[in-house]
């Protein structure tokens, strides 16, 4: 009997910690706004954008102070002042920004809720996932509506994660298999020559690139074919102090047609380098978009430049 | 009373300090706005504010004429938001929330305007406050402002190799639960 009435204390005790603890948890979430106010003001603000009534996000789980960046941070929680909970709601993954290592940004798979836009809070149960053809089981997914700010012209996708034997591989979007593609191929690379191997001051110099400026890639993935249009534009560093020129969307050609040209004033010798930067144009199932500009380079090393005297003879 | 007035510290509007505590003898004579004084006082926490709200407001601008999360804009995040969790809320912030308000803002925004309202805790490394925030001069026809919470701690200077945020303080909290009462404090811990 003591030991029925100590459990059921006990138990009652239990009981209270957690009815005591809920406020202290809900504490920890944090909200926040981006562009707007939160409060009152931006009930008749808001008005005008139906698409966001509200103003403010929050982080579920954020203890301020203590939390960690993972890159695949739990945020979510609608706002002005109220939680919400994830029962019954769909999610669609979308291209996150989040801060690498190095402070550059790159893009990993985020969920966010369907209709609102407004990211989910934690990680999202399969289920509550969709999909396209209603199934929950494609690892793969991808919609225009989530492409509202392509992301992938400005960050690379984040490397790939290690996985643990039997865990499913992350969803990912059309865009950032794109990415990840571009990323990887083979881009071609100016080989600058000036013939004859040499320029004269006051002279102009005709650079021949020897590159490409179009490059098309091709390449089968589980969205069907990718098609990545690549379009390079040179820069060209003459080395004499004077400034990059550029860009030249042609290929440099030699005498006398060639466009991308140059007059050395001094005599000497100079590093010229020449960095062709690279627009990649994706299209893959039905959609399309930018990615970011990659570099090449060639360089011309300890390129003479003389000098032309008149000497009378007697 | 025309003395008291002249010798007593600079108006700070909203400012209604409630701690201060005096930080370490300075060595050196202070020159710039935001070296840390001998005493944090509400009128130094308000020209720190003003300094992030200006980093923010060009991360407002550059979004504005972007439509995009440009990196020179996560750069000026990164600079002005110490902790990682509250910088990856506030770029989520942005990309999910803030570019579908972009048509809400004026085609140039200025800064928004944060001012404190209560210190509540004041050491040298850790400033808690409860702020205001108008955004006048970024949306129009804005009215009233915004009440959260600042937690401000000592620039990492890792976090900002470019120099942007001018200030030495970044933020370690910046927000406000969803009850909207005060949050655990920062600064406590």
């Amino acid at each position: 009997m003591r030991r029925l009435a100590l459990a059921v204390v006990t138990a009652f005790i239990a009981s209270l910690a957690i009815i005591s603890t809920s406020p202290a948890q809900a504490e920890e979430a944090t909200c926040v706004g981006a562009f707007v106010p939160t409060e009152s003001a931006t009930a008749s603000v808001s008005s005008t954008a139906p698409t966001a009534p509200n103003s403010a996000l929050c982080h579920g789980t954020l203890a301020a102070g203590s939390s960690t960046n993972t890159g695949a941070t739990p945020v979510g929680l609608v706002s002005n002042g109220g939680g919400t909970t994830s029962a019954g709601k769909k999610y669609e993954p979308y291209d996150k920004v989040v801060p690498g290592p190095d402070g550059t940004g790159c893009v990993t798979t985020g969920y966010k809720e369907v209709g609102t836009g407004r990211p989910a809070d934690g990680a999202v149960p399969i289920g509550e996932q969709q999909f396209p053809n209603g199934t929950v089981s494609d690892p793969t997914f991808s919609s225009r509506a989530v492409d509202y700010n392509n992301v992938y012209q400005d960050y690379p996708p984040c490397p790939e994660q290690p996985r643990a034997p039997g865990e499913p591989a992350p969803v990912v979007t059309r865009a950032m298999v794109a990415a990840r593609y571009w990323e990887q191929v083979p881009l071609p690379y100016p080989k600058p020559a000036i013939a004859p191997g040499r320029a004269i001051t006051g002279k102009t110099a005709f650079l021949e690139t020897k590159g490409e400026i179009t490059h098309t890639y091709t390449n089968d993935t589980i969205f069907g074919p990718l098609q990545i249009v690549s379009t390079g534009r040179y820069y060209v560093d003459w080395g004499d102090g004077k400034g990059e020129t550029g860009p030249y969307s042609v290929e440099g050609g030699a005498w006398p047609d060639g466009r991308i040209t140059h007059q050395y004033t001094h005599v000497g010798t100079y590093n010229i380098q020449v960095t062709e930067k690279w627009v990649g144009q994706w299209q893959l199932g039905g959609e399309s978009g930018t990615l970011r500009t990659l570099e090449t380079s060639g360089t011309i090393a300890n390129f003479p430049v003389q000098q032309i005297q008149a000497v009378i003879g007697r | 009373m025309l003395l008291l007035t002249a010798c007593s510290p600079k108006s700070t509007g909203a400012a209604t300090p409630s701690a201060t505590v005096a930080t370490e003898p300075a060595r050196t004579t202070t020159t710039g706005p935001y070296d840390i004084p001998p005493v944090i006082d509400a009128a130094y926490v308000n020209r720190v504010l003003a300094g992030l709200d200006a980093v923010y407001g060009d991360v407002t601008r550059m979004v504005v004429s972007t439509k995009r999360i440009p990196p020179e804009a996560l750069a000026r995040l990164r600079a002005i938001y110490d902790d990682p969790g509250v910088l990856q809320l506030k770029i989520d912030a942005i990309q999910t929330v803030g570019l579908t308000q972009l048509s809400q803002l004026r085609s140039n925004p200025g800064n928004q305007l944060t001012m404190i309202g209560n210190l509540i805790t004041v050491r040298p490394n850790c400033v808690f406050a409860s702020v205001t925030r108008d955004f006048t001069q970024v949306v129009p026809n804005a009215s009233g402002v915004d009440h959260l919470w600042v937690a401000l701690v000592p620039l990492n200077p890792v976090q900002d190799p470019n120099h942007y945020n001018l200030t030495a303080w970044a933020y370690r909290y910046e927000g406000f639960p969803p009850s909207r009462t005060q949050p655990t404090d920062p600064c406590a811990a």
